[in-house]
């Protein structure tokens, strides 16, 4: 039992970095849902902020080095002459995972760091602000572009696992 | 909150901003292939590069000329949302694969 270099890197990529993301969304939305000052103390308010801005700046960070370490360093070996890529246009049966499955993840992943660093952006902001009630809308804004980040993050990390079920980069 | 002066709307309107721009410019240059800067990576690097300078110049831009305004929020989502949905649509290969 061994994994080779790109093997840890991909782990990294897609297990790592994109499942940390994946579980964080789950946590940044639910913060963000109960987020309400007639709920809670100021204190409280205070608290569930800052953790709120804490995570979704890490969450931010997970998204960037994601995408970052796919398109630059795991890529590369994935279109490399007789590579990964080479190997699924081999048969017209699994061409469609790289022109439709890699080409999509590609460029559907990067949407995630851009739409969480945006929504972290907002809640440090407006801080406790957020939890008054007239600020609704920009809390229900935030858990839609979270939902869209979380929605983008899942497709490309199913593509991708499916796309290495195929043809793994080794 | 109460006596504390509310902050202004402009530069949370400024990231919500760049963040549909960015998902819009993913889109539209999805289908460009003639922009090469790094031959390992081939066009992706582009196509994704310059999405994430023009995030940051439009949200960084934005945040500086709006740090104490209070646009509306509703049109700011819309646009948003609106850029975001094209973006989405644009990036799905079925579509960037006609033109």
């Amino acid at each position: 039992m061994r994994l080779t270099d790109r093997e840890i890197w991909a782990a990294l990529h897609g297990i790592v970095f994109g499942g940390l993301l994946l579980l964080g969304f789950s946590a940044a939305v639910g913060g963000l849902w109960s987020l309400r000052r007639e709920h809670m103390a100021d204190e409280g308010v205070t608290i569930r902020v800052r953790r709120l801005v804490n995570g979704l700046w890490a969450l931010a960070g997970f998204a960037w080095i994601a995408v970052i370490t796919g398109t630059w360093i795991i890529y590369p070996w994935y279109t490399q002459e007789g590579g990964a890529q080479a190997a699924l246009h081999r048969s017209p049966s699994t061409s469609g995972w790289d022109t439709f499955g890699m080409e999509w993840k590609a460029h559907l992943a990067w949407m995630a760091p851009v739409l969480v660093t945006a929504a972290a952006a907002v809640v440090g902001h407006f801080r406790d602000e957020l939890a008054e009630a007239d600020r609704r809308p920009v809390r229900r804004a935030l858990i839609a572009l979270l939902a869209i980040a979380f929605v983008a993050t899942a497709a490309a990390g199913v593509l991708g696992a499916l796309v290495t079920k195929q043809a793994a980069v080794r | 909150m109460s006596g504390d002066r509310r902050k202004p709307f402009g530069p949370a309107a400024a990231a919500f901003l760049a963040s549909g721009v960015a998902c819009l410019a993913l889109g539209l240059l999805a289908p460009v292939t003639a922009f090469d800067p790094m031959p390992t990576v081939g066009p992706l690097s582009a196509q994704t590069m310059i999405p994430a300078a023009i995030f940051l110049a439009v949200w960084k831009g934005l945040a500086f000329f709006w740090k104490e305004r209070d646009p509306a929020a509703r049109p700011v989502f819309i646009a948003t949302f609106a850029m975001i949905a094209c973006g989405l649509v644009l990036t799905f290969p079925p579509v960037f694969h006609l033109f």
